[in-house]
């Protein structure tokens, strides 16, 4: 028998297989994506390409960004500078970033943008733990209700 | 969550959930990896069906919410009082749908518009079925006050005859026809009470339902248990048609009608008396 994954509300998933059955939240799940990629050697050598995870954590950065602006305002809020910093370094300079920029008020965007960090590199490891921060966040403001998420070929009023 | 990820010995991982261990050939692990990324791609999206079905569902709808412009001033606010319509004004706005909003402004104000237009604002936005959901409850609010008398609205325009299913075509129309059928098998006495149960609102779509379904027999006991002047009186309040989902409530209400009649009869002291039995 193979393994399958449900997924259940917005954001959370049951593996099965068997007798095992487990439920993991999205966090979790691209926590242990990451480490099987890594075991199993699916990832691209460090010197063409960033690992697999970090490609996905951006796909869904890009599908929340479809949420309504009330939503992504009160995210950005709710995320520390410290946060946001890391955030902005992986995807810096693309569309994306600007994106994001848009949601964010023009002072903590000065901040983040003079921060000391901000143009440095991100190691993958250290984007690994921003996008989990960042998707906890997304999670518990999901969880509370105080955000939506909003299906990009969906249609919304 | 602590999660860990070794390799064992011969070709196998082994995976750390908190207290759970996984010792998996490597296969396992790729097939349980590929089953994870293509769940975890598909964060914030339905399935393509699920939002054509309610786009079929919303321009059926639509029109009941257009309807409302040929509503009085005076039946515009007490529906709005009885119904939160914070969600459609914003469909109003987007769609838009400008004689309704022109209407709804003179009607209700501009203060209760800006309230509106503030409460939307806070609102998340909600997805079409949503939308659908909300529509369904404004129909069903204004049905209900329709019945009460408090407001007298417009009837809805037929639906063009090209879209229009006959009632007795329709999804309902099994459960409805069972109904009707099961009336043809009582007694004339039996009917008579049941029919004298029934509100006369409900007794004059039953009439319509009837004749619509052409169970002849069954209007011919109607005729004869009704007298005319009793019918002249119905006459007004049956329908000139009547949507499926519509039909199955009033087919419901009977049903409910010959159950509490069912119920009462043994402790009515009448133990000759051969009541209804209903399956």
């Amino acid at each position: 028998m193979s393994f399958s994954v449900r997924k259940i509300g917005d954001h959370n998933y049951r593996i099965e297989k068997d007798f095992f059955s487990m439920r993991l939240d999205l966090v979790d799940s691209i926590k242990l994506l990451s480490k099987l990629d890594g075991q199993l050697g699916l990832n691209p050598p460090l010197s063409q390409g960033e690992p697999n995870f970090i490609t996905l954590y951006r796909d869904l950065l890009k599908v929340l960004t479809y949420m309504d602006k009330r939503g992504m305002q009160h995210l950005m809020h709710m995320a520390s500078r410290d946060l946001l910093v890391n955030i902005m370094r992986t995807i810096k300079g693309t569309k994306l970033e600007n994106r994001l920029m848009t949601h964010i008020t023009k002072r903590n965007k000065q901040a983040i943008e003079s921060d000391v960090l901000y143009n440095q590199a991100i190691k993958p490891g250290d984007a690994l733990q921003a996008f989990s921060d960042f998707f906890s966040l997304v999670e518990s403001q999901l969880d509370e209700g105080k955000i939506a998420l909003v299906d990009p070929k969906g249609i919304y009023y | 969550m602590q999660i860990k990820v070794k390799p064992i010995r011969g070709q196998r991982l082994e995976i750390q959930l908190d207290q759970t261990k996984l010792m998996l050939q490597e296969s396992d692990c790729q097939q349980m990896r590929d089953a994870l990324v293509s769940n975890l791609k598909s964060f914030a999206r339905h399935d393509a069906s699920t939002w054509d079905e309610a786009q079929v569902e919303f321009q059926q709808l639509l029109p009941s919410l257009e309807h409302l412009e040929k509503f009085n001033d005076n039946e515009l606010v007490l529906l709005m009082r009885e119904f939160d319509f914070t969600l459609l004004y914003r469909v109003c706005q987007q769609k838009p749908l400008t004689t309704l909003l022109k209407k709804l402004e003179t009607a209700l104000g501009r203060r209760e518009i800006d309230r509106l237009v503030v409460e939307g604002e806070r609102l998340p936005s909600q997805p079409l079925w949503e939308v659908n959901l909300r529509i369904s409850a404004m129909v069903r609010t204004v049905e209900r006050m329709t019945d009460e008398g408090e407001i007298r609205p417009p009837k809805m325009p037929t639906i063009s005859a090209a879209t229009q299913i006959p009632l007795s075509q329709s999804n309902d129309a099994g459960a409805i026809r069972q109904v009707l059928k099961k009336m043809d098998s009582f007694s004339d006495k039996t009917l008579l009470v049941v029919f004298k149960q029934i509100p006369p609102r409900e007794l004059a779509k039953l009439w319509f339902i009837m004749e619509e379904f052409s169970e002849t027999s069954l209007v011919a006991k109607f005729n004869k248990l009704i007298p005319s002047n009793m019918q002249e009186k119905l006459k007004p309040a049956k329908p000139s048609q009547l949507s499926p989902a519509n039909a199955r409530k009033t087919s419901q209400l009977v049903v409910e009608v010959i159950k509490s009649l069912k119920n009462k009869k043994p402790a009515d002291d009448q133990p000759g008396s051969s009541g209804p039995i209903l399956v």
